[in-house]
């Protein structure tokens, strides 16, 4: 069918697409005009996604019951032993926290600030292979905030990103375009790591030919971007490798968190302004007032 | 008269149904090595409907696909949009070349039309927020060639149990 005819409205179609894609490209990597309705559409959309990440839930739902109660046994017993440590190491953190505001009293520094945390569920689109985001639900309606950042029970895991009104998506720290600024904790180092898009490996640029930093070194995030509280671990040093005739060593790190297996995540908000939600918990003393 | 009525709704239903299980696995969780070469469901599809439907999947079809796939995924409007809409347009003018060819020749313009399709996307990404196009974006190509027999088998039973023409 050499129908020229169609031949041009099927040319004339294509346009008309690219022309409309490249308008939308450009108001959305100019302006903010188009979050209201990717908005909107994420919640026309939501059945799809919640009908996607069925496989998963289902694997993980007959997961539980498949296991031996020879495991369940054990792993209970892990549990607990760890239960009664970290309890232990509790009524220890009391202490050294009254004795850490006295001595910041002493010396006049500000107080640290008090941290809220929120917990969230993982929701497991597992968004892209070039860009490492996650989506968790929470979302507007539970107060969560652009720059929030986002830990598991081991380390950093990232911060929140895009904030929708049921969802919230959270950039990994292995994403290759993010970067986390941490400290040494052997050494008081100061430094930056950067994700490569790799799950399991961080890039730490720019350390000099004599920097001291060694394998095993840990990791933790300082308080400096401004998005990050201090103190979080972020990742272990795996290895140095040292070029002649370059400027820098290469250093490659691991991240502490579970970045791809965890489940459930923790959300930490500096001000708290929202009264926080039901199964949301305080971390820190109250203050004596 | 009525089956002719009756076809694009099938053909719809046909597309949807197909497009949903592309969806599912592209998020599917995956250790890292086969995640790498995970292919692009999505455009081995649209691959497929461009071929079998030019006259009804065409660009205007896979554009809004790519935009629901931006709004799914939360990634920056308009770039998977223009990627899929020039992938099916090629798809559709070559459709009849295509056709005719035995599946080992498919193989390798799918990987053409894969890679393609990953080098508009790769570079608007580039343009528009900071991303860089490193030697492991290019590989998911070669699990398109491998997988696009087996997609187009599927389909095509698809295609005859739902009785599209």
């Amino acid at each position: 069918m050499a129908n020229p005819f169609r031949k041009r409205s099927e040319w004339s179609r294509y346009g008309a697409v690219v022309f409309i894609s490249i308008v939308l490209l450009v108001i959305d990597s100019t302006t903010k005009w188009l979050n209201g309705p990717r908005n909107v559409l994420s919640i026309v959309l939501s059945p799809v996604q919640a009908l996607a990440s069925v496989p998963a839930q289902v694997g993980r739902f007959f997961t539980p019951d498949l296991t031996a109660e020879a495991d369940l046994d054990i792993a209970y017993d892990n549990l607990r032993n760890e239960y009664f440590k970290l309890k232990s190491e509790t009524l220890l953190l009391r202490t050294l926290e009254e004795e850490n505001r006295d001595l910041r009293a002493l010396l006049d520094a500000t107080e640290r600030l008090q941290e809220k945390v929120t917990l969230a569920e993982l929701q497991d689109v597992s968004l892209d292979r070039d860009n490492h985001r996650v989506a968790i639900g929470r979302g507007l309606r539970d107060g969560v905030y652009v720059g929030q950042a986002v830990i598991d029970d081991k380390g950093v895991i990232g911060q929140v990103t895009e904030v929708m009104p049921l969802s919230s998506i959270v950039v990994l720290i292995t994403d290759p375009g993010h970067a986390l600024p941490v400290q040494v904790e052997r050494t008081g180092l100061r430094t930056v790591v950067n994700g490569m898009g790799s799950v399991s490996r961080l890039r730490v640029p720019y350390l000099n030919q004599n920097a001291d930093i060694q394998q095993g070194d840990v990791l933790v995030s300082t308080g400096m971007g401004g998005r990050f509280p201090n103190g979080y671990p972020v990742a272990v040093i795996s290895e140095i490798e040292t070029k002649e005739d370059e400027a820098f060593i290469e250093v490659t790190a691991t991240p502490i968190a579970n970045l791809d297996r965890s489940n459930n995540v923790l959300l930490l908000s500096r001000e708290a302004k929202e009264p926080l939600i039901n199964d949301s918990l305080s971390n820190g003393e109250p203050s004596d007032q | 008269m009525i089956n002719s009525q009756e076809r694009p709704l099938r053909l719809s239903i046909g597309v949807i149904i197909s497009v949903l299980i592309a969806l599912v696995m592209t998020v599917v969780q995956l250790p890292d090595w086969l995640f790498n070469f995970w292919p692009d469901w999505i455009a081995l599809v649209i691959i497929y409907w461009c071929l079998i439907k030019p006259e009804r999947v065409g660009p205007v079809v896979a554009f809004c696909i790519g935009t629901l796939l931006e709004v799914l995924f939360v990634r920056s409007f308009g770039v998977l949009g223009l990627g899929l809409a020039t992938l099916a347009f090629i798809v559709n003018s070559t459709h009849q070349q295509i056709r005719i060819m035995t599946v080992w020749q498919q193989t390798l313009l799918v990987g053409l039309f894969v890679g393609i399709l990953r080098l508009i996307t790769g570079w608007l990404y580039g343009i528009v927020s900071d991303f860089t196009i490193t030697s492991e974006y290019w590989f998911p190509i070669i699990g398109a060639m491998l997988f696009w027999p087996f997609v187009y088998i599927l389909l095509e039973e698809l295609r005859s149990a739902l009785r599209i023409r």
